[in-house]
């Protein structure tokens, strides 16, 4: 019997032959089919929980990203301004501020604060001597324009003066509510004064800009 | 199951009618009795739920069940845990054997998984030498050594039992 069996292996009959007798019970393979069908479920449950845990996460990302830009955009304006480098051609590229430092609030341009900043100069005039413009912004503030033979000029560091161009100015920003602006420079034996109450950083600086740039 | 350009999908009913008894031969060559071959059965099948996204087409379901089925068989037979209490003849409860052909699937599962799983494969299942190389993930003359070393093997089980 062996000898036979030998000879039908170099075939592979004999193999053949005994694994064709060789079958999965039937109770096997219904009982797996169920059990791969509750598998699925499985798979398809931890699929849906992992897809809601993933959509939490990116709610609450999300969330956390809107308070955040809504902080931002809430106290910037209120007078939190970010100090950074000036960049060149932002909006006016013949202005320095002091120190190279300019002020962004939001995405506005703002001037930079003066270390003297919280005292506005005295602006006691006689009224004949004076030239007053008073210009209402679009914001609803209002910037006053004076113009005087008096020197109002404080002596301050040349370090703490802006320039426009060549034109000197002391810039202050008093934090008050709402913020007040005050701009003074001398030219030609004459001192302007602009005063900002109300109005964006952007209204004030273009203001200033164009008496400057006259 | 479906067309060739579709995504395939596996439907479990045709799935485990066609190649259960594949997964079956393969996992009773290994454990060799029925008691291990029915945990490493549905543990094929249920890993083939967990891993049905990356089987591309029918060719690679059929390579997938002949690796994970050896594989899961070899696990239970190697776990500390493993309780081969049964043999064969305990096993045959569907099966009519000829006494040849069950002392010849004796012979066999008592060699090696190394030798018996190629021997399977080569003689029933048809498959060619390169073939049991890509499904088993080795050099195809290590399948040619495996094989010849796994045929001597039986020979000489097969010689000593028939005296």
């Amino acid at each position: 019997m062996a000898v036979e069996m030998i000879k039908d292996i170099e075939n592979g009959d004999m193999i053949k032959t005994a694994y064709d007798e060789l079958h999965a019970p039937d109770s096997w393979k219904q009982d797996v089919i169920l059990k791969m069908k509750e598998e699925e479920k499985k798979n398809e449950c931890k699929k849906e929980t992992t897809q809601s845990h993933r959509l939490i996460r990116f709610a609450t990302g999300t969330a956390i990203l809107c308070a955040a830009a809504l902080c931002l955009f809430l106290i910037l304006p209120k007078g939190a301004p970010i100090t950074t480098k000036m960049e060149d051609g932002i909006y006016y590229e013949d202005i320095e501020l002091k120190n190279g430092e300019i002020h962004f609030v939001s995405n506005r341009v703002a001037i930079s604060i003066s270390p003297n900043a919280g005292a506005v100069f005295s602006t006691e005039q006689e009224a004949e001597e004076n030239q007053t413009e008073v210009l209402l912004t679009e914001s609803g503030g209002m910037i006053t324009f004076e113009k005087t033979q008096k020197s109002k000029l404080p002596e301050i560091a040349e370090s703490n003066w802006s320039y426009i161009g060549e034109q000197p100015i002391y810039v202050t920003v008093l934090k008050t509510e709402p913020v007040r602006y005050q701009a003074i420079y001398e030219t030609d034996g004459e001192t302007y004064e602009l005063i900002g109450e109300g109005v964006t950083q952007r209204e004030f600086i273009d203001e200033l800009y164009r008496l400057v740039k006259k | 199951m479906n067309s060739p350009e579709e995504k395939f999908t596996i439907d479990y009913e045709y799935v485990v009618e066609k190649y259960s008894d594949m997964v079956y031969r393969i996992i009773m060559t290994i454990t060799g009795n029925n008691e291990d071959a029915k945990d490493a059965f549905q543990e094929t099948f249920l890993r083939l739920v967990r891993s049905q996204e990356k089987i591309k087409d029918e060719e690679h379901l059929k390579a997938w069940l002949i690796r994970v089925a050896s594989n899961c068989a070899k696990t239970i037979v190697t776990s500390p845990w493993n309780k081969r209490t049964q043999g064969f003849e305990e096993n045959t409860e569907e099966a009519v054997y000829t006494e040849e052909e069950h002392s010849l699937l004796e012979e066999v599962r008592s060699l090696s998984p190394n030798y018996s799983l190629p021997i399977y494969l080569f003689y029933y299942e048809e498959y060619s030498i390169k073939e049991i190389a890509g499904i088993l993930g080795k050099n195809e003359n290590t399948v040619k050594t495996l094989l010849s070393r796994g045929r001597t093997e039986l020979k000489k089980r097969l010689e000593k039992g028939g005296e």
